[in-house]
């Protein structure tokens, strides 16, 4: 029986690197499917039981797959086209353009859906832009309101008696053990959570910076030094990632940490294989051997220091985005 | 968290006062039901009471066992009534009642290893046969509830035999020419 229901796809889809999200209209529920990659999660909303729909606009800055699609077929386009005369004017262009969209769209396009019954009120990730908003809403209105009907006369009256949702009040036992037992998201000491984030920024700012010197400004420094910042920049990442798992630190700079990581990755992998790659067809061609040059040429070594500078803002966004919200929170408390 | 009452005044769009965001609510007849009809009404002397609950008013029997289950106790699903017992324990018909949270993605793992295996690629020799039994073997596997088609099994299948296929080329060659140096 539970596969013989037959799904239509609602609109609006997250999809995410390791996490994806839709909604689906059955005969009588809408099925919320989050999924894990290998491994999905289901909940169902039954028609009779859904009280609100509720659409707050809201900035969302997700990277989607399809995005990071985009972002690769430029990369590939900038391989290509770069050495043509107009090819840097044409791909700094669409970057540009690309990249205002994306924000734009993020920062006043978007919003968060939020589903609401009488003991739940969960957000529906796969609803996060306006106009997916506005076409969702027209697609599950008709069939909640076919199973629910129409108003009762003076149901504001009711509403404003008990409100709509679950309720907000815990009961006395649940206050207690809430009390007994802090959430792991309540906020950690400031200086516990904070540790990691100020190496790894420390760590990624020097990295940049030798990058940088070593790029602009012709001063040599040995690979060795260069090859220890980055274990400094990975041992400081799992350094923050370990804060997080003892809960001294919250879920963005864990994210940070997990960016930096794969980005220096990748971009290792990517340029272990191209070198060898170009050395392997050059041999081929020349029909000698060719010796590696492992330094990557100035493009590896200008993407290499731009990811890390990126890296290093994004982290000093992070801490002063943290900064003004502790001292918005003191203000508050403080009156 | 319940929606504030601000939020439904117009019964439309509105202004949050806190952040000053502007929202959209819809809200459906349900939100002033729910609360009525959730409280069991107290059984009167001659009445059918609840199996769990004496006190309250049976309002329907279970369709597996037949228990008389009071309105907190019902549960319904697919146009039928059955008793929390029968839900937990998936009795009878009461498995198609489908309150399964979660599920494996079979399909998944069988496309996505092989691939994912190509990064470090000698481990493909592993992946790709594995791969294809591995398809082979939870075949009958459920997928999601949402996906109607087999596709990634026969797409794991197809690349996990090419690589296996390659692998066996690819090691023939070397063991040909291998032989080959050696007779010269």
């Amino acid at each position: 029986m539970p596969d013989r229901i037959r799904y239509r796809k609602l609109p609006g889809r997250r999809r995410g690197f390791l996490r994806g999200s839709s909604v689906w209209l059955g005969p009588d529920h809408l099925l919320l499917v989050k999924s894990y990659r290998f491994r999905e999660e289901y909940k169902r909303y039954h028609f009779k039981d859904i009280q609100a729909i509720a659409i707050a606009h809201q900035p969302r800055f997700h990277f989607s797959t399809r995005a990071a699609g985009i972002l690769i077929l430029w990369f590939i386009a900038f391989a290509v086209l770069r050495l043509l005369p107009w090819g840097q004017l044409v791909l700094w262009t669409s970057a540009a353009a690309l990249a205002a969209v994306w924000l734009y769209v993020s920062a006043y396009r978007s919003c968060i859906c939020r589903i609401y019954t009488a003991v739940s009120a969960d957000e529906l990730p796969s609803v996060y832009r306006t106009w997916t908003a506005a076409r969702f809403l027209r697609a599950v209105e008709p069939p909640i309101t076919e199973v629910q009907g129409e108003f009762a006369p003076g149901w504001t009256e009711a509403i404003e008696s008990h409100g709509v949702g679950p309720r907000a009040e815990l009961p006395p036992s649940a206050a207690e053990s809430a009390a007994a037992f802090p959430s792991t998201d309540s906020p950690a000491p400031a200086a516990a959570s904070r540790a990691g984030q100020f190496v790894l920024l420390a760590a990624l700012s020097l990295d940049a910076i030798a990058r940088g010197v070593v790029l602009y400004f012709s001063i040599s420094i040995r690979p060795l030094y260069l090859n220890f910042l980055s274990v400094l920049v990975i041992a400081a990442a799992i350094f923050a990632l370990v804060q997080y798992q003892q809960h001294k630190a919250s879920r963005l700079p864990r994210l940070w940490a997990i960016v930096t990581l794969i980005s220096l990755g990748a971009i290792g992998y990517v340029r272990i294989v191209a070198i060898n790659s170009a050395a392997a067809i050059r041999a081929s061609a020349t029909r000698q051997s060719v010796e590696l040059d492992y330094s990557g040429g100035a493009l590896g070594s200008e993407i290499e220091m731009g990811t890390t500078l990126l890296l290093s803002l994004i982290g000093l966004g992070l801490l002063a985005g943290r900064d003004s919200a502790d001292s918005a929170r003191t203000i508050v408390s403080g009156t | 968290m319940p929606l504030p009452d601000r939020m439904l005044e117009s019964g439309g769009a509105g202004t949050c006062t806190l952040c000053g965001a502007s929202n959209q609510v819809r809200v459906f007849p349900a939100a002033v039901r729910t609360l009525a009809a959730a409280r069991p009404e107290t059984a009167l002397v001659g009445e059918a009471a609840c199996f769990d609950h004496p006190t309250k008013r049976a309002v329907a029997a279970c369709r597996y066992c037949g228990r008389f289950v009071c309105q907190l106790c019902s549960v319904e699903a697919g146009g039928e009534i059955w008793c929390p017992s029968c839900v937990v324990s998936r009795a009878g018909n009461a498995r198609e009642a489908n309150f399964e949270a979660g599920r494996l993605l079979y399909d998944s793992i069988a496309l996505t290893v092989p691939l994912l295996s190509l990064i470090v690629w000698p481990f493909t020799i592993v992946t790709a046969p594995g791969a294809v039994v591995f398809s082979i073997l939870k075949w009958r596997a459920p997928l999601s509830p949402v996906r109607r088609f087999r596709w990634r099994f026969v797409a794991a299948i197809l690349i996990g035999a090419s690589m296996t296929a390659g692998w066996v080329v690819g090691l023939v060659y070397l063991i040909a020419r291998g032989s080959a140096t050696r007779g010269a």
